[in-house]
């Protein structure tokens, strides 16, 4: 996430402004060139080298003690970081005070946290609440799959261990990364990489979860990009990789690519909600609505697969190292025209000539200004068939939830409800003809896929089945029907760790 | 000491048992004497106070209240009895009994309710003991206590819980009768139809009941909000109208069954309306819950500071306690609908992560932990909001489908219905204020100096007339007493005058006229031995002329005075009709919305917006003829009108009152029944002042009690009206 990268390159520059005035005027500013090893060393995640290079460093050196604290706040050891942070002489440098703060606020938002560490994958999780402690084995696969194929795709190998925090609520997310809490919730930000580490918000806060797997993959591209730029990528280039990388963890999903980004970048651009590619702002979080956000992405998404695939596979991480390895002032674009013979801007208006010949459109259902059509005809009627399915009528639920099908037929919402209804009524058949029909989907659904996976197990389909619970999995993993494949209790997954998590969605059902 | 007798005293203060022996000394040689006395001490208890029924724990939402039924004893004697409720850190004394020091038996009861304001200020077990104090000299008084009653307060948000779940079996009983109409068709059998909507009325009626029963209740003090309440009378009315309209006999099976589609529809509508608004009413309290519970959280940090840096003891307690009430406060909170299921979990996590840090010997954690919990209550949103996640990645995307939404449109509009009757409420009271203010203006402009003088004239000619009239009468019911009554009206006529107060100097005049009337009428039963008439008959005859006089002036002079006022104010007048006349539009159009559309108001509601437009255009007419006096009355009534309309709308998300309020069991509908009906018999407002009779309103001792029984019982808000008659009998009798 680049608002903090972008505040801290910022403020790191007026650091070093201020170190360089300090050691012209003879001050005693410390020992420069031992600070700025133990920076280097910290944001590239080599901690214990960070470590080696402050040991034994003198009391009064403020700028080692700075150092020293953002080594331990990269470490996540956050009161230790307050500790070293409050000191008079490093609260009265600009960044001290704001590093101070934010050490502050993660050691009262961590306070009594779960600490969880898997040393076979290289993964420390801290979490608030401690019953997603069930879902650090599914986070650690992901993360063995991401080093891979961030390593593929961008050329960065990420460090042992990564650090994840997991966070409840907005509250948290802000507290711990410095985003505005305002602006998260404007956004429906799930998730920021900086510090060296991932803080999410747990996806059994959101009441239809959201891909949080993916979004691990997509803050670990952001940790690998800082890595691999000393956090000189911008904006674009920092969420279009993020983008392109996040799912090339897994297979392929057939809901991969819809909506196009191709097609929302293009209907977003046109209905002024775009933003030049140099021109996002601080942060995608701190755009003014969620849609911005999506339009953005989609824009920087659709660009990064348009320079792969024009400038061929090893571009991406060839723009990386060049910015890594880059003279002191020299942008992105700089790189791209010495690896490519055009400039980002020469990119750009190629780019968005191809947007405008080869992007194809939106799904109806996908709106980016004001209301989807018969919204409200669904909206109501999905209400009224989720409070008839909750006093067990069935037949009625259907009834009016046909009407919310037929108002939007691409919502799968309303087709897993419609097939709760029709099961709860005995007919196994109309019920698996509502699910059956999944793909693409607007906005995919947990139980929709789940329900799918148990007809096409019951089919024995076994890969199909586990694709789609997979697909259920990766979106809601706290809702007991996803989590338990819906399996009807005292039944449970046959994996282990699945099993744990159809347990304890039991025993603390999502609300 | 000597003792003046040749002998010596000596006194010592005993502390323990003892031999005593005396001796004397003579110069080197001590002689003992033979005898010893043993002394045997007999240390002063501490007082034994016993308490019925202890030691026991009870629920205060179980018991109204807890007697304590005592009996103090001590050895030497008791100085004071208390009553002492502890809560955590909190102490409250309360003296129940000073004694003298030599009493060494004291027995009492004294009583504890359970909304007493230390039981409702806090959410942790309370010990309620009994203490009393001795007069010990020696060592100093001590405390002898009972043993304790321990009084669980309610969870923090348990009243709101209960209302909440009230509300959604009501909500579940509308989703029956939904359910039941989607998968029912109208039967085709003449024979069967007319059973059919029988059912089906009384299904209606049957919900009905429930909404009534629901939202009149009280859940641990706590009502139904009123405008929620009138959002589902409302509902209610709309369907009523809708099962009763749709099928008259004779009609074709198809009209019968379009009708029985209109049913359903207005069945989903209220499904939909009473489902947002119980959502939204268990939104805000999750949210008031949730700050409460912040202030909690704010406890245990200080119990984990205290307990940390300097009280380990009072500071372990003290979190212990905390995070008892917090856990009762996520129960709580667990009741309602989503936001309190997550805010739930937010105190639940945050309870483990203290729990956690203070197994681990952290109490630094502890304390950063509950501030941070605390901080977190205090912004009670959800945990996540905004896009949802669901198209991207990290941020951005829509909010799924999943029908939350629905029903908040018609709780919108039903809101802009209730504010807009707000507003016209207190617009047109400003209007009526600014008219009173201008006749008053007006009033005091034509009371001249020159009519002062005349007015103390006409006082001075009134005073001479009564006189001779005796100023007191052994016996009220004699024509002494009604003469003496006679003269004090007719001074207070008089003293009015000098101030220049007609109206009062009217009333005090009719009065005296009265009080002259019953003279003269006890004076024919008290004639003496020669059939004459009492003394004072005759100086009441005579002073009754000149009163009468002095009466018919001053109601000319108020004639006059009001006309002058009249013509005076009249732009303000002719102003004041047309802005009477624009408010009985936007009334009219207010009960046109108010009776349409699917968020209808409450029947009786509209139909009192119809009235206040009939008051309103009858004063705005009157106002347009210069006949203020009308103007002004219709005006005061159409106020009245909109104010209880309005009352029935007001927005009043915790009444905390409203089982008080509904104790005569009546429903908010009846009462506004009663209060209409009133106002059509010409009583005085249901709402307004209480008409007490004055002093001077002669009627005989029994007439006058009668009066104060119907004064202080008819006029009330018809609630209360059982109440105070009950209470003005008793203070009467």
């Amino acid at each position: 996430m680049s608002r903090t990268r972008g505040g801290w390159k910022g403020l790191l520059g007026a650091a070093c402004a201020l170190l360089m005035l300090l050691v012209a005027g003879g001050a005693q500013a410390g020992d420069a060139l031992r600070a700025e090893r133990a920076w280097k060393a910290t944001v590239q995640l080599r901690l214990q080298e960070a470590a080696r290079v402050l040991q034994g460093a003198p009391e009064g050196d403020t700028m080692l003690a700075l150092e020293r604290g953002r080594m331990l706040l990269y470490a996540t050891r956050y009161t230790e970081a307050s500790g070293v942070l409050q000191r008079s002489d490093v609260l009265a440098l600009p960044e001290g005070a704001h590093l101070a703060e934010l050490a502050a606020n993660c050691a009262r938002s961590t306070a009594g946290a779960l600490v969880v560490t898997d040393d076979e994958h290289g993964l420390v999780v801290r979490m608030q609440d401690d019953r997603d402690q069930v879902l650090v084995p599914i986070l650690a696969q992901v993360a063995t799959h991401a080093r891979r194929s961030i390593a593929r795709e961008l050329g960065v190998q990420l460090p042992r261990p990564l650090r994840i925090e997991l966070v409840r609520d907005h509250h948290s997310l802000s507290s711990i990364t410095g985003l505005a809490e305002e602006s998260a919730r404007t956004t429906g930000t799930v998730a920021v990489a900086n510090w060296g580490r991932v803080a999410m918000v747990s996806p059994r806060s959101a009441t239809h979860g959201y891909p949080w797997l993916d979004t691990l993959v997509h803050e670990l591209a952001h940790v690998a990009l800082s890595i691999g730029t000393l956090d000189r990528a911008p904006l674009w280039l920092q969420e279009g990789a993020a983008k392109y990388a996040e799912g090339r963890w897994r297979a392929a999903d057939p809901g991969d690519g819809h909506p196009s980004a191709d097609a929302v970048a293009l209907a977003g651009i046109e209905l002024g909600l775009g933003r030049d590619l140099d021109d996002i702002g601080p942060s995608v979080a701190m755009l003014p609505s969620a849609e911005h956000a999506m339009v953005v992405f989609a824009e920087v998404e659709s660009f990064v697969r348009y320079y792969v695939r024009e400038a061929g596979p090893r571009a991406l991480p060839g723009l990386l190292s060049g910015l890594r390895d880059a003279a002191a002032g020299a942008t992105a674009s700089d790189v791209m025209k010495a690896q490519t013979g055009r400039d980002l801007g020469a990119w750009t208006q190629a780019w968005r000539a191809w947007l405008g010949q080869n992007a194809g459109d939106v799904p109806a259902e996908l709106t980016l200004a004001g209301p989807a059509p018969h919204a409200a005809t669904a909206v109501r009627n999905v209400r009224l068939g989720m409070l008839l399915l909750e006093r067990g009528h069935g037949q009625a639920a259907s009834r009016v939830l046909l009407v919310a099908r037929e108002a939007a037929p691409h919502e799968l919402r309303v087709r897993a409800l419609l097939g709760e209804a029709f099961a709860r009524m005995g007919q196994r058949q109309q019920s698996w003809t509502a699910v059956a029909a999944i793909d693409p989907p607007m906005v995919p659904d947990a139980v929709a896929f789940s329900m799918h996976g148990r007809f096409l197990a019951e089919q024995t389909d076994r890969v199909g089945a586990d694709r789609s619970f997979f697909r259920a999995l990766a979106l809601n993993p706290w809702n007991a029907e996803t989590a338990c494949e819906m399996l009807v209790e005292p039944l449970v997954p046959a994996a282990a760790e699945r099993a744990e998590l159809c347990r304890a969605a039991r025993r603390w059902p999502r609300y | 000491m000597k003792d003046g007798r040749g002998g010596v005293v000596a006194r010592w203060t005993l502390g323990d048992s003892t031999q005593l022996r005396v001796a004397a000394r003579f110069g080197g040689v001590l002689i003992l004497q033979d005898e010893t006395l043993q002394v045997t001490t007999i240390e002063d208890t501490s007082p034994k106070v016993l308490v019925q029924d202890t030691p026991r724990t009870l629920r205060a939402t179980d018991a109204r209240e807890v007697p304590m039924v005592y009996e103090v004893t001590d050895d030497h004697g008791l100085t004071q009895v208390d009553l002492v409720l502890r809560a955590g850190e909190r102490e409250d004394r309360r003296v129940v009994a000073r004694l003298d020091g030599q009493t060494r038996l004291d027995r009492g009861a004294v009583v504890v309710q359970s909304d007493d304001r230390f039981v409702r200020g806090v959410h942790v077990p309370i010990e309620i003991v009994m203490e009393a104090r001795d007069n010990d000299p020696i060592r100093g008084p001590k405390w002898g206590r009972s043993e304790t009653v321990v009084l669980i307060p309610p969870a923090v948000g348990e009243a709101e819980a209960k209302r909440c779940e009230a509300l959604r079996e009501l909500r579940g009983a509308a989703v029956d009768m939904l359910a039941r109409r989607l998968t029912t068709e109208v039967p085709t059998g003449a024979k069967a139809v007319a059973p059919f909507w029988r059912q089906e009325r009384e299904a209606h009626h049957k919900l009905n009941g429930l909404v009534q029963a629901t939202i009149g209740a009280s859940y641990g003090g706590l009502g139904v909000p009123r405008r929620l309440a009138a959002l589902v009378r409302g509902q209610m009315d709309r369907l009523h109208r809708a099962v009763d309209s749709t099928c008259e006999p004779g009609n074709s099976h198809g009209a019968c069954a379009g009708g029985y589609a209109k049913v359903r529809d207005t069945s989903e509508v209220t499904v939909l309306a009473l489902d947002g608004a119980m959502r939204a009413l268990a939104d805000a309290d999750a949210a008031s819950i949730s700050r409460r519970l912040a202030e909690v959280a704010e406890d245990a940090a200080l119990g984990a500071k205290l307990w940390r840096e300097s009280e380990p003891k009072r500071g372990s307690a003290k979190l212990q306690a905390a995070l008892t009430v917090l856990g009762g406060g996520a129960r709580s909170l667990g009741r309602l609908e989503s936001l309190g299921h997550d805010l739930a979990e937010v105190v639940e996590i945050g309870v483990r992560r203290i729990e956690r840090t203070v197994r681990g010997d952290d109490l630094r954690g502890a304390e950063l932990a509950a501030v941070d919990l605390a901080r977190r209550l205090r912004r009670p949103y959800p945990s996540f909001a905004g896009g949802g996640g669901q198209h991207g990645t990290e941020a951005g995307g829509g909010a799924p489908l999943d029908g939350l939404a629905a029903g908040g449109e018609m709780q919108d509009s039903f809101e802009q219905k209730g504010n807009a009757l707000d507003e016209l409420a207190r617009e047109h009271a400003a209007e009526m204020e600014n008219l009173q203010r201008a006749l008053a203006d007006a009033m005091r402009e034509v009371q001249t100096e020159s009519s002062r003088e005349q007015a103390r004239e006409h006082a001075r000619r009134i005073r001479r007339a009564v006189s001779g009239l005796p100023t007191r009468a052994m016996e009220t019911s004699s024509v002494g007493g009604a003469a003496a009554m006679m003269r004090e009206n007719a001074e207070r006529m008089a003293e009015a005058l000098d101030r220049l107060g007609f109206s009062e100097a009217q009333r005090a005049g009719e009065n005296a006229l009265r009080a002259a009337d019953e003279a003269r009428r006890m004076a024919f039963g008290q004639s003496d031995l020669f059939g004459q008439p009492p003394a004072e008959a005759h100086a009441v005859e005579r002073a009754r002329t000149t009163v009468e006089q002095e009466l018919g002036w001053v109601r000319e002079r108020m004639e006059q005075a009001q006309r002058a006022a009249a013509d005076r104010s009249g732009e303000s007048v002719r102003r004041s009709a047309g802005a009477e006349q624009e408010l009985a539009e936007r009334t009219k159009r207010l009960a046109e919305q108010g009776s349409t559309g699917e968020t209808p108001l409450p029947q009786d509601t509209v139909e009192m917006l119809r009235e206040a437009e009939q008051a309103m255009r009858q004063a705005a007419q009157a106002l347009r003829g210069a006949d203020t006096e009308r103007g002004v009355d219709r005006q005061r009534e159409g106020q009245r009108l909109l104010d209880i309309a309005r009352e029935s709308q007001r927005d009043d998300a915790s009444q905390a009152d409203v089982s008080r309020g509904n104790q005569d069991g009546s429903s908010d509908s009846e009462r506004r029944r009663e209060a209409r009906d009133e106002s059509g018999m010409g009583r005085p407002l249901a709402t307004g002042r209480v008409d007490i009779p004055g002093a001077d309103a002669f009627r005989g001792p029994e007439e006058f009690r009668k009066r104060v029984v119907r004064g202080l019982s008819e006029p009330v808000d018809p609630r209360l009206r059982d109440a105070v008659r009950r209470y003005a009998e008793g203070l009467l009798r």
